[in-house]
């Protein structure tokens, strides 16, 4: 048992789009990002639609194979591996999906969803199967004879209880849950909130936790890697990131939030429409666009990730409080 | 914080209690049904019911109008034709032919369709290509057209008929399992059976196969229907079930001479064939709306 | 004067089961140029009040109201064509999504072409010129361009904007916003807020925010209405409502939400209703927030009356929570 149990180094995915077949594209939906993840912590990726969030997901638990770079699951580099103990070694992380009731079977019960990873990845018997989803079933708060029934018998809290139910079964170190809160409603997304910590402390589960709710990611996280556009933008502890943000798009986000703009107070320069274009033209930094900071040195160099004082930013002009 | 008793468990009806009141509101699905029902009744009891054997000729009935015209014979329902067998009991059989007949004509079909759709969508490249234009090429001929191409390839009678008759229906299966697990395979619910670590056969087996099952059963009701006509078809042509066999296409074409001696003899086939294909069709459309994935959360 | 004044406003629909009542007479009154906000999660009815204002239920739908007035026009006397008239001249409303609210297949200029038209202006040349005014007025670049676009070519934020713009063709009083923001990324979504509180003020345009989110109304609104399961649980300004809400399940949801600066420790967790939302056909006996109340006793089965507390507003509940003097979890 180590204590990383998740470290991943400069993974980057690139989809090939071609018009016709001519004129072959690649197009980044991941660039070059790294973290690492130590046992019982929770690391919050933050970032709007397009950011690339959820192909990071899909890459973490496997389901997609990155263009380059390295997956370390407990210090073992996963893609040196056999194929077959490679998908061993991503059952240790497991996923939660944004919208509960699709994410589970509807024509498939309760007892049966839960026990499908189980009678596929181990060779327990029935009997102890079944006795492992009812245990299951008690620690994320449903009742043992909900196993018998159907997902849409349930509401949207508890139909993603049971997805979390599910993701527990395996036993994993990890678990990547994107967005698991907002299909909710906002009162049952505390219950869940809850139960999510509750099992953190527990079980010593790592999370990582997509959203796009900062209050949220304040409340639940150990580490913030906030990314735009596929490009790692700002990665460091919590407090780090929401009391000492260095990276204009950190700041931008913190004070377009309803409850962080009066604490933030960040000032912002309006941005020049014409440099706004020529940043579209060529290729820069990609927030220069919408950066009030942007300098020419922005549109023409791509700025490096630079270590300081406990965060890794990407930009040429970090800010200073 | 007290217990109160009085807030109740909300019941949520389980599926087959929402299907069966969608259906039961489908008026013209329960009638077909109805006819459905005795079609069924008939041809299981036939021997029970039918008054005499099929092939039981009575030559001093010959082409007996049915009973309820001044010549008839309270004895024969339906009359008799030219052979002085009863009609009556003659359609009866039939049913028996034309239902079974029509039954595993769409068994066969809907398991290779089922099959070889399955392998066109869970592959991709060569094997899916090859599979989806062979069915093209069969879906370009007209059905019955091709049905008589194959029967005169490989001879008439009554177990080619079947092959033929289930060859034709064969692509309409692959085509809407391919389409339903391509739509399905990207669904949160698919990717995390596969998260679970499901392999192709099971992920359709277990997953993506029980929440097809809807378009399928509809897909199979108008299987059915095209079946009974194309078998009756085939035998009206000769090609089909060969004549003592009491099939209801056979006995069409049998008595195609005698009508305007013996109407009867062509009419009452004919509406059987209408009334069972009818009652399919309705009983289809009546699935098809009560299957409609409106339900859920 | 009054702009919207509603009183025991009720929606019915018709099911297998008997009808069921989505709005359980609600009333409440907006003045000229409020911004009101309008909380409420799934289910609570909150766009189906919009929609009956401004006639847009579905046609199996009874509405009942003993008072429903626009601009001092009471609506109910009204037959249907002169109040779908009316209520176009002096009412709009925006939605959730303003992709799917666009007809796909026209470009911009000419769906807002459409929108001026009905408005009156009959000249070509004339709806240009104000569909260029109206993208300026809600802030969009280079309008010559927007207008011989198509709504899949422009950002989820951009075609909200278009929305607005139509929304504001008319002129209308009062400016309903179901949900504006929900689909949008949170960089726009304080833009498009900015934007709506921009057109109230210099427009004296009432508006009328509907969210889930209370952030969201805690910086733009001045009264706000808690509804819950088609009733209105609470009704105060907002400030009193934040900083001391009175009715449970108003606390509960300020306070299911994580405050600013508050990081976890160990054990720490946040304050949550149990269960769910009950569904519209099997409402609890009496209170309908009943069985998921951390203070329901024996009175609450018995339905509560909207009552109202001095300096505060009206609460729908037995047992108001008392005024605190210490403030929780810190807020300022």
């Amino acid at each position: 048992m180590t204590d990383l149990v998740l470290s991943v180094e400069n993974i980057s995915k690139t989809y090939k789009y071609s018009s016709l077949g001519f004129r072959q594209q690649n197009i980044f939906a991941l660039d070059n990002i790294s973290f690492k993840l130590r046992r019982g912590q929770t690391l919050a990726i933050v970032g709007e639609s397009g950011s690339g969030k959820s192909t990071l997901a899909r890459l973490l638990v496997g389901c997609d194979n990155p263009t380059t770079g390295k997956i370390f699951i407990e210090e073992q580099d996963v893609f040196e591996l056999s194929k077959s103990d490679q998908k061993k070694q991503f059952k240790k992380i497991r996923m939660v999906f944004q919208n509960p009731y699709s994410s589970l079977n509807p024509h498939a019960r309760i007892g049966t969803t839960l026990e499908e990873p189980l009678k596929i990845n181990t060779n327990l018997s029935s009997h102890d199967r079944k006795l492992a989803v009812k245990h299951a079933l008690k620690r994320v708060g449903l009742r043992e004879e909900h196993a018998s029934r159907f997902p849409h018998m349930f509401s949207g809290g508890q139909q993603q209880r049971i997805a979390i139910a599910r993701a527990l079964i395996l036993n994993p170190d990890v678990i990547v849950a994107d967005e698991p809160l907002s299909a909710l409603d906002v009162s049952v997304q505390a219950q869940i909130l809850n139960l999510l910590m509750d099992l953190q402390e527990e079980l010593k589960i790592s999370y990582v936790f997509i959203s796009h709710d900062l209050g949220v990611v304040e409340h639940i996280s150990d580490q913030v890697l906030v990314m735009y556009r596929g490009k790692l933008m700002e990665y460091g502890e919590v407090d780090q990131i929401f009391d000492h943000s260095k990276h204009p798009y950190t700041r931008k986000l913190l004070s377009s939030t309803p409850s962080y703009r009066h604490t933030v107070n960040y000032k912002f320069k309006k941005i020049d429409p014409e440099f706004k274009k020529l940043a579209n033209l060529k290729s820069g930094c990609v927030f220069a666009s919408r950066c009030s900071y942007a300098e020419e040195k922005c549109i023409d160099e791509v700025p490096k990730t630079r270590f300081l004082k406990g965060h890794r930013v990407t930009c040429h002009w970090p800010r200073e409080d | 914080m007290i217990e109160v008793k009085i807030y109740k468990d909300i019941p949520i009806p389980g599926r087959w209690r929402q299907f069966n009141r969608q259906f039961r509101q489908h008026k013209g699905a329960m009638l077909g049904l109805f006819f459905l029902l005795i079609i069924l009744i008939a041809s299981v009891f036939a021997p029970i019911i039918a008054p005499y054997d099929p092939a039981e000729q009575f030559p001093e009935f010959l082409r007996k109008p049915p009973a309820w015209t001044d010549d008839g014979n309270r004895e024969f329902i339906f009359g008799t034709d030219d052979l002085g067998r009863d009609v009556f009991s003659r359609i009866i059989y039939g049913s028996q032919l034309s239902l079974g007949l029509s039954a595993v004509v769409v068994f066969i079909a809907a398991i290779f369709g089922i099959l070889l759709g399955a392998i066109a969508g869970l592959s991709r490249g060569f094997i899916e290509f090859s599979i989806l234009r062979l069915m093209d090429i069969i879906l370009a001929v007209p059905s019955l057209l091709l049905a008589i191409v194959i029967i005169a390839i490989i001879g008439p009678g009554l177990p080619n008929a079947i092959y033929a008759v289930a060859i034709v229906l064969i692509p309409h299966f692959v085509r809407i399992v391919r389409a339903s697990i391509k739509e399905e395979m990207n669904k949160d619910y698919v990717v995390a059976a596969r998260l679970d670590g499901a392999n192709k056969a099971r992920l359709f087996t277990h997953s993506i196969l029980p929440n097809i099952l809807p378009p399928l059963i509809v897909q199979v009701s108008l299987a059915f229907s095209t079946a009974i006509i194309d078998i009756a078809a085939l035998g009206f042509l000769g090609l089909g079930a060969q004549p003592p066999n009491p099939e209801w296409g056979t006995i069409l074409s049998q008595s195609r001479d005698y009508i305007q001696l013996a109407p009867w003899t062509v009419t009452i086939p004919g509406v059987a064939i209408l009334i069972t294909v009818l009652s399919i069709n309705l009983v289809g459309d009546g699935l098809r709306d009560a299957l409609d994935p409106k339900d859920g959360s | 004067m009054k702009l919207l004044h509603i009183e025991n406003l009720s929606v019915e629909f018709p099911t297998h089961k008997g009808p069921v009542t989505v709005l359980d007479k609600v009333s409440l009154r907006m003045e000229r140029g409020e911004v009101l906000g309008i909380v409420g999660e799934s289910g609570s009815g909150k766009s189906m009040l919009a929609l009956a204002i401004m006639g847009l239920l579905a046609p199996n739908a009874s509405l009942k109201a003993d008072y429903l007035s626009l601009n001092n026009q009471d609506l109910m006397k009204l037959t249907e064509e002169q109040r779908k008239l009316f209520v176009a001249q002096n009412a709009s409303i925006i939605f959730q999504e303003p992709q799917t609210s666009m007809n796909p297949c026209f470009t911009i200029g000419r769906q807002l072409m459409e929108t001026i038209e009905l408005h009156g202006i009959r000249r070509p040349k004339k709806q240009k010129q104000r569909a260029r005014e109206l993208l300026d007025a809600v802030g969009i670049n280079e309008p010559e361009l927007r207008l011989k676009q198509y709504p899949h070519q422009l950002s989820g934020g951009m075609n909200q904007r278009v929305m607005i713009a139509m929304a504001i063709a008319a002129e209308p009083k009062l400016l309903i916003a179901d949900e504006p923001t929900t689909a949008l990324d949170v960089t726009i979504q304080s833009q498009i807020i900015e934007l709506l509180l921009e057109l109230n003020r210099s427009r004296e345009m009432g508006l009328m925010l509907i969210t889930h989110d209370f952030a969201l109304m805690s910086e733009s609104t001045q009264r706000v209405c808690v509804m819950y399961s088609g009733q209105i649980m609470e009704n105060a300004p907002t400030e009193s409502i934040l900083e001391n809400p009175r009715h449970p399940y108003s606390r509960a949801l300020l306070d299911s939400i994580p405050h600013i600066g508050e990081r976890h420790h160990m054990g720490q967790r946040l304050y949550s209703l149990k269960g769910t939302i009950p569904a519209i056909d099997h409402l609890p006996v009496g209170c309908r927030l009943g069985p998921r109340c951390p203070k329901a006793a024996k009175e609450c089965v018995k339905p509560p009356r909207l009552e109202k507390i001095d300096q505060h507003g009206l609460v729908r509940c037995h047992f108001p929570l008392e005024k605190e003097n210490q403030s929780e979890g810190s807020s300022q």
